[in-house]
């Protein structure tokens, strides 16, 4: 009896969610007038507002929050000008200091954009079009229905589906002890079903053109990270072509067919050709070398050369260089550190001011062994950086 | 109940390291002696490591490598198909070091955020080696501070290190774990 009178409340409940409607078709890009946050109705709703309301508390303090006042300044004004002033009173924006592509949205407001976002996109328009899908997904209430869908459901199996969404943020089964706190902090993640989807990219495409961005960055991004994975996983020798090990296609389902679909509806979008790189460059540069290393040190040799390669385009800079170096010495093999040896030269030709290059060759030229130019390399670094913070240990390896 | 509890006893067998009494390593042959009584964890997070702690091993954690060979990893991996962990090699050199605890820990600990604060010689049961100092924040959105001392030793790497909250519990264990590290030998009981 109990079971019944749930499944009817939901039913009620879900017809009201699903009455917020994207553009209908792919020929109409008008965005919907805004109504405002959507305030919870019924014991149900509330109470998912409660829990998200203590998880953005939490997330609040977490020290995984970057707190640089530019840098989020910035992130907010991008999302701004995509979805519109009155739209965006509606979010709180949190940057995680987390080296995952990733950003979701909660239905309370909160916004969780993680630094491995922001590493993976080029321009200001591939941002926009990341926040914008997310921002679509809160407007048109999809985590809502995705919880309400997985609570109505009778058996274990949506139940299991909507918790271990919440274990594959890092690509992967996590065996933590303390995994609540960390839900709390990086957010929980729901399935989206790919209507849903669809919905959401099309309503994100709507934002995209008003705003005159440049639509196709959409697909661009989709692409980056997918050939990401194939790479992360041809490097581990793992079978290529699947997406469900990343932590933002856990929660939305895609494949190669919807970054064509992607790159389709961008070529019917009315929209502008605003890409604001350098403006986007500006802004992350504070970070850029932090989240560089941040993803050095995840280790994934396949992924991290991919991305350089995605980032540097025709224009490798001294950092991505040394950033490309940096990870060939640390998979270490003997054919890795006669290229590491080798694109450390390439750096220093480029910038002789790129003190920690004389680092990385000396140490990859030690372990090659090549004794006295690797002896020679590190005291040229030594020389420049004297109070760098392994300098003691170096110093005993030049004697 | 009471059968079940009882059964499950075994798998969690902690082992009182009295003080002044010399204590091998695993199924090594390195040795310390601790001044200080320690607690020592059944539950060995990787073959050749094991874990000591005064009040358990999120607010204080020595854990002992003894001889993790090249191309292993140091701890058991977490899920080896999706994010398998770093694998020491031989030929890594000191300095490498911190940076390969630091990849591990990345996967382990699901660390953000990983300072190395300083990089010097070192000793490890009386072998030349490396001692470095560290600061971390793991998935339960701790800062803890961290110390190490390694070495290479016939291709193998020995290392030990200390970790805890940044909060009190580091400098409270800091003067007992540094004694334990004074106190390691290697080789034959004589």
């Amino acid at each position: 009896m109990k079971a019944v009178w749930i499944s009817s409340a939901l039913a009620v409940a879900l017809s009201a969610t699903s009455a917020i409607a994207a553009p209908q078709n792919d020929t109409d890009w008008t965005i919907p007038t805004y109504a405002g946050p959507y305030q919870p109705q019924g014991t149900d709703e509330r109470g998912l507002w409660t829990l998200d309301d203590e998880d953005e508390r939490i997330l609040r303090d977490s020290r995984l929050v970057i707190r640089d006042e530019k840098l989020n300044a910035y992130v907010r004004r991008v999302l701004c000008q995509t979805v519109g002033e009155s739209r965006c009173r509606s979010v709180r924006v949190y940057i995680l200091r987390v080296p995952v592509f990733n950003a979701s949205m909660s239905p309370n407001g909160t916004m969780r954009v993680f630094s491995g976002l922001l590493l993976r996109v080029r321009n200001e328009a591939e941002l926009a079009s990341v926040l914008g899908h997310e921002f679509a997904h809160f407007e048109l209430r999809h985590t809502l229905a995705g919880y309400k869908r997985a609570r109505s459901g009778s058996d274990l199996l949506a139940w299991s589906a909507l918790l271990g969404a919440t274990a594959a943020r890092f690509g992967t089964t996590n065996g933590q002890s303390y995994q609540d706190l960390e839900i709390s902090v990086l957010g929980t993640l729901y399935h989206f079903k790919r209507d849903d989807e669809r919905a959401s990219d099309r309503l994100g495409f709507s934002y995209m053109a008003a705003a005159g961005y440049r639509s196709s960055a959409a697909a661009d991004v989709w692409r980056g990270v997918m050939n990401e994975a194939d790479r992360s996983a041809e490097a581990r020798g793992r079978p290529i072509k699947r997406y469900d090990g990343l932590a933002y296609f856990a929660s939305h389902p895609t494949n190669l067919e919807r970054a064509d679909t992607l790159s389709l509806m961008a070529n019917r979008v009315p929209g502008g050709e605003v890409d604001n790189s350098e403006a986007y460059h500006e802004a992350l540069a504070p970070w850029f070398g932090k989240f560089l290393a941040d993803q050095l040190a995840e280790g994934d040799f396949g992924a991290t050369d991919y991305l350089l390669d995605r980032l540097a385009g025709n224009n490798w800079t001294p950092d991505l260089l040394f950033a490309k170096a940096e990870n060939f010495r640390n998979r270490g093999n003997p054919r890795d550190l006669v290229t590491a040896v080798d694109l450390y030269r390439q750096v220093l030709a480029k910038d002789a001011g790129k003190i920690e290059a004389y680092r990385g060759l000396g140490l990859s030229l030690l372990r090659a062994g090549e004794v006295s130019a690797g002896k020679e390399s590190l005291s040229q670094y030594l020389k420049n950086k004297p109070d760098a913070s392994d300098a003691a240990i170096l110093g005993t390896m030049i004697n | 109940m009471a059968i079940s509890l009882t059964a499950g006893v075994p798998a969690f067998a902690n082992k009182l390291a009295s003080s002044g009494q010399a204590q091998v390593i695993g199924k090594s042959d390195v040795r310390v002696l601790p001044q200080t009584d320690w607690n020592k964890l059944s539950a060995r997070p990787g073959p050749q490591a094991e874990v000591w702690t005064f009040d358990g091993e999120l607010l204080n954690a020595v854990t002992f490598y003894t001889g993790i060979p090249s191309g292993k990893p140091l701890l058991k991996e977490k899920d080896k198909k999706n994010r398998p962990l770093p694998k020491f090699a031989k030929d890594m050199l000191l300095p490498d070091l911190p940076g390969f605890l630091d990849r591990t820990y990345r996967v382990t600990k699901d660390v953000s955020t990983f300072d190395i604060e300083s990089v010097a010689p070192g000793l490890f049961a009386g072998r030349k080696g490396v001692t470095f100092k560290y600061a971390y924040v793991g998935s339960d959105d701790v800062r803890r501070k961290g110390e190490a001392s390694a070495a290479v030793i016939d291709g193998k790497l020995y290392m030990v290190t200390y970790e805890a909250p940044l909060i009190f519990f580091y400098d409270n264990s800091l003067a007992p774990y540094r004694q334990l590290v004074g106190s390691l030998t290697m080789g034959k009981a004589k």
